[in-house]
């Protein structure tokens, strides 16, 4: 085919690519990366985490100088954002899920509240009632006590109103929640969930900043906002503004490093070229593949695909005066190669994993990278057809002696590596699963403090109940409180939390609703209980009414707390899975020996009733995913290696070009680790990057050449592409964002360190000796 | 969370609590009054003066409420304890057992049963408007006392009343008027009447006080 036959179809190809990548949707939510699960709580425990209520709970604080305004700011947040359909709820502390269902409760109160009595009404345990509600008129809140007491001699709707009360309130000031301190005001919001996904959180998030703003005094305060949806939202925009402009920045000095050294402008626009159709490519393919990409594959393939900036930079670099850019290409056609197949193999191992994520950014970077080399291989000497180059190269050759004292030295820092790797054999691996967010530390921080302050840490331990209906999980929830309650007085668990709490099975409200007296029947009981006490009987007019009312109630069913705070309260205990499956949760507090309180339920379990550690489940979850991975990246690496025995069939090679990636890779995780982190999938992609890097520096080391002026090129086209890997990722180095740091750090020391092992491992002169037959 | 049903049986609405509270406390706080010997009616920067210089006291009452929907007066006794600078209880012993102990800002309430309930004093701001006039009252800033309550006192020799009436409308709302009555060095007898009608009325016996 005539190179401009090619030029035409590759931009009819691109077009095309083109056309079809700005269709394919990029998703920005991180859950492609979450591991897959393999029981059915890892899977609940994933849910949660993905849309569960607790993923929709944005916490507010609200600090200033003026510590007077701030209550009256958290008030009139709390009203602005009560009016927003966009919010489920809103609490700042000022009201409580009391008073917003109360009518709703007052009315139940008799099917909803629990019985301790016997026969509850009873003349003798009326009679021991009144004598209770006389005690509360002895105290100093009588006031409230008597204007209630026609209307509830039983106690029924105090019984219920305490257990509606949050048992870790968060401190008041000036009637709102506040932190210890007094110095910050605390919020929490609840989004409703209406689909929508990340914009609706964008907007959410958005709409409380506004409204906040617009309050008076607000600008003489601050506002503070985490949870998961704010943390996603300042995540992404952070990402975003620190990726774009890091990436600028990096663009910029890169092509002043490429004018530099090609006084071409021509040059350093068509080296852009490869890694751009590449990435077109790839996300083309995935769209493909996948009808979507992740926007974290998205950034990680790009990382991964930094090696095809050196695809162009080997061909400018070694073209000669008088040579023709297809020529030059020919020649280094075969070493260039064996290494874009051997980084596309090790690339594409990932993709029979066992994750969304990982199989996406596999695909992403082999379709990438082979595009890159392609258009590198057949798309460059044809736009150069017309080109004259004029090389320059520098004089400078490093002393043969360095090289020696480099080799020595560098076999020393690996010795060393390989001791502190060994050292921290135990604690090599990041196992937390929100290690995985890419979320700040300072974010984190703040989100920990809100919490806290809040009162609300995550539960560890906690029972899962399932049932086929809503009524089957709070009857099964029911048959589980006894235990809980005998749990309780063995010392294994101070308190739990449940749907059934807050709303009884029908079958329970049931059976209460039965037991509530006819009118004729309540008031002579009425009459016999006030039997020497200061009550006339005809005072609890009301509650006989009530009751009366009671008896013909159809019982409440969660369906019919829609929108009530009682509903908000039940919602994150009491829902229904995708599969039509209803799932309860009644997390634990205070539980100080899991194993013991395994132990004590194992003795005696209860049918759809599961103890569930979930930090078990997340640990064991972060090591399966972690063994996967790492899976993926032995046979990635075991494909690497055939290739190259495949290509370079003799050992002295091999090793030549092996050592120096595999001690590079020892560095590189060495200085990670002496950094004070662990290992996380970023790095281990970033390793990836580094492995295919190296074995192209290796490749290109150890390649034949045929005169000492060859061998400048392939130094000078070397030393370009390490110094543009190393410009790119240590900017990125520098970003405040973990998951781009870690990428940046491994990145550019493992470039480096990977350059200086093959340059010093190569041959003295590959001139002189037997060269790799690539 | 849920504790048993056995440890918490807690006031469903604190603010009315606190509210009750704070009146029952601000107007015990005037029985710090110490003896004055004068032929003039005692005044009322005196009456303050003396109270701010009182260090403990323990003194027996008898309460009598008359409260609507019940059909006769239900009759408490007790005895209410001092301790500066700011620790007072009230302790109700008959016909049954009752402790309420307002110590620095928590206020704590320990029924017949021997359960326990904590509150913090920042729980609304109208309650720490009423605690604040008591603290004015016991240190005897009479300034901070007149910013809440409007305030009358009356003597004639060596008998003297004070009367207090909050001024914001919300605490009007759950109080009307609290009346103090001192006969010459005693605080024989202080009247709270709440918005709703209810009235109490708290005579205390011959004080224990220790004055430094």
């Amino acid at each position: 085919m005539k190179p401009r036959a090619i030029i035409t179809l590759w931009a009819l190809l691109l077009a095309l690519a083109g056309v079809f990548t700005a269709r394919v949707h990029v998703d920005s939510s991180l859950n492609a990366f979450l591991p897959r699960a393999h029981s059915p709580d890892q899977h609940l425990l994933l849910d949660q985490l993905r849309s569960g209520p607790a993923a929709r709970l944005v916490l507010i604080g609200i600090r200033g100088t003026d510590a007077q305004q701030l209550p009256a700011l958290s008030r009139g947040l709390a009203a602005k954002l009560a009016t927003n359909k966009r919010f489920l709820r809103v609490a700042n502390g000022s009201a409580g899920a009391f008073r917003h269902s109360g009518d709703l409760l007052l009315r139940y109160r008799y099917l909803l509240a629990p019985t301790p009595r016997q026969h509850p009404y009873s003349a003798a345990a009326l009679h021991a009632d009144l004598q209770a509600r006389l005690g509360e008129l002895a105290s100093p809140a009588s006031a409230w006590f008597s204007q209630l007491l026609p209307r509830d001699p039983t106690g029924a709707l105090q019984a219920l109103a305490a257990r509606l009360q949050p048992e870790h309130a968060p401190h008041q000031c000036g009637g709102v929640w506040c932190d210890e301190q007094g110095r910050r005001m605390l919020l929490l919001a609840e989004l409703r969930d209406a689909g929508g996904g990340f914009a609706a959180q964008a907007q959410a998030i958005r709409a409380i900043r506004a409204d906040f703003a617009a309050l008076p005094h607000a600008d003489s305060a601050q506002l503070l906002l985490s949870g998961v949806p704010a943390i996603a939202v300042n995540t992404r925009d952070q990402i975003r503004f620190d990726a774009t402009l890091l990436s600028v920045l990096a663009s910029a000095l890169l092509i002043g490093l490429l004018l530099l050294s090609y006084r071409s402008v021509r040059l350093v626009l068509l080296s852009t070229l490869p890694l751009a159709s590449g990435v077109i490519f790839g996300i083309a393919a995935v769209g493909l593949l996948y009808g979507g990409i992740g926007g974290i594959t998205l950034a990680f393939g790009i990382t991964l695909l930094g090696v095809a900036v050196d695809y162009p930079v080997h061909l400018f670099s070694h073209l000669r005066q008088g040579e023709n850019a297809a020529k030059t290409l020919r020649r280094l056609w075969p070493t260039l190669r064996l290494g874009v197949l051997t980084t596309a193999l090790g690339y594409a191992a990932m993709i029979v994993a066992d994750f969304p994520g990982l199989a996406q950014l596999g695909v992403f970077a082999a379709t990438g990278l082979l595009a890159a080399a392609l258009t590198t291989r057949w798309v460059l000497p044809g736009l150069l057809a017309d080109y004259a180059p004029r090389p320059w190269l520098p004089r400078w050759q490093p002393p043969a002696r360095l090289r020696t004292i480099v080799r020595g030295m560098l076999l020393i820092v690996a010795a060393a590596a390989a001791a502190l790797v060994l050292h921290h054999a135990g604690q090599l691996w990041q196992d937390d699963l929100a290690a995985l967010s890419p979320v700040p530390a300072q974010a984190r921080a703040l989100d920990h403090s809100l919490r806290s302050a809040l009162g609300a840490p995550g539960p560890r331990m906690l029972f899962v109940v399932r049932g086929s209906s809503a009524q089957q999980v709070l009857q099964r929830s029911e048959t589980l409180q006894p235990r809980l309650q005998q749990a309780r007085q063995q010392g294994l668990l101070s308190s739990y939390e449940m749907a059934a709490r807050y709303l009884p099975s029908v079958r329970t409200q049931r059976v209460r609703q039965a037991a509530l007296p006819d009118m004729a029947e309540l008031r002579s009981a009425l009459v016999k209980a006030c039997k020497g006490l200061p009550f006339d009987p005809a005072t609890f007019a009301p509650f006989v009414h009530d009751i009366e009312a009671a008896r013909k109630l159809p019982p409440l069913r969660p369906a019919m707390l829609q929108d009530t705070a009682l509903g908000a309260r039940i919602a994150p205990l009491l829902f229904a899975q995708a599969s039509g499956r209803w799932i309860g949760l009644v997390p634990l507090a205070g539980v100080v020996d899991p194993t013991a309180l395994a132990h004590w339920y194992a003795k005696a379990t209860l049918p759809g009733s599961d103890l569930v550690d979930l930090k078990q489940q997340s640990n064991d979850l972060m090591s399966n995913f972690r063994a996967e991975a790492l899976q993926r990246f032995a046979w990635g690496a075991l494909g690497m290696l055939l290739l190259l025995v495949a290509g370079l069939r003799r050992l002295r090679p091999l090793l030549r070009v092996i050592a120096p990636v595999a001690l590079a890779l020892l560095v590189d995780v060495a200085v990670i680790l002496a950094g004070g982190s662990r290992l996380s999938l970023f790095n281990l992609v970033t390793l990836l990057l580094v492995a295919g890097v190296g074995v192209d520096y290796a490749l290109f080391f150890n390649r034949r050449e045929s005169d000492p002026a060859e061998r400048t090129r392939t130094t000078h086209a070397l030393t370009l592409c390490l110094l543009s890997t190393v410009t790119l990722f240590g900017i990125l180095a520098t970003s405040g964002i973990p998951v781009l740091r870690a990428i940046g750090m491994t990145a550019s020391v493992g470039a480096a360190s990977t350059f200086l092992f093959a340059w010093a491992l190569a041959p003295q002169s590959a001139t002189s000796r037997q060269a790799p037959r690539a | 969370m849920i504790s048993g049903p056995a440890t918490r049986r807690p006031f469903a609405r604190p603010r009315a609590l606190h509210i009750a509270a704070c009146i029952a406390l601000l107007a015990w706080c005037a029985l710090a009054g110490r003896a004055q010997a004068a032929d003039a009616a005692i005044s009322f920067n005196r009456v303050l003066q003396d109270l701010a210089a009182v260090r403990s006291v323990d003194v027996p009452f008898t309460e009598t409420r008359h409260i609507a929907i019940l059909t006769k007066p239900l009759i408490l006794h007790g005895s209410l304890i001092y301790r500066r600078p700011d620790f007072l209880e009230k302790k109700v012993t008959a016909p049954i057992h009752q402790r309420f102990t307002l110590n620095g800002d928590r206020i704590t309430l320990v029924d017949a049963q021997g359960r326990k309930r904590t509150i913090s004093l920042d729980m609304a701001p109208e309650v720490s408007s009423i605690v604040g006039a008591y603290r004015a009252l016991l240190r005897g800033d009479r300034k901070a006392l007149e910013f809440n309550y409007w305030t009358k006192f009356s003597a004639r020799q060596d008998h003297w009343q004070l009367q207090l009436e909050p001024k914001s409308r919300k605490l009007s709302q759950v109080i009307k008027s609290v009346v103090i009555d001192g006969v010459n060095a005693r605080i024989t007898r202080i009247t709270t009447e709440q918005a709703s009608g209810d009235r109490s009325v708290m005579r205390i016996r011959a004080p224990v006080t220790h004055s430094g």
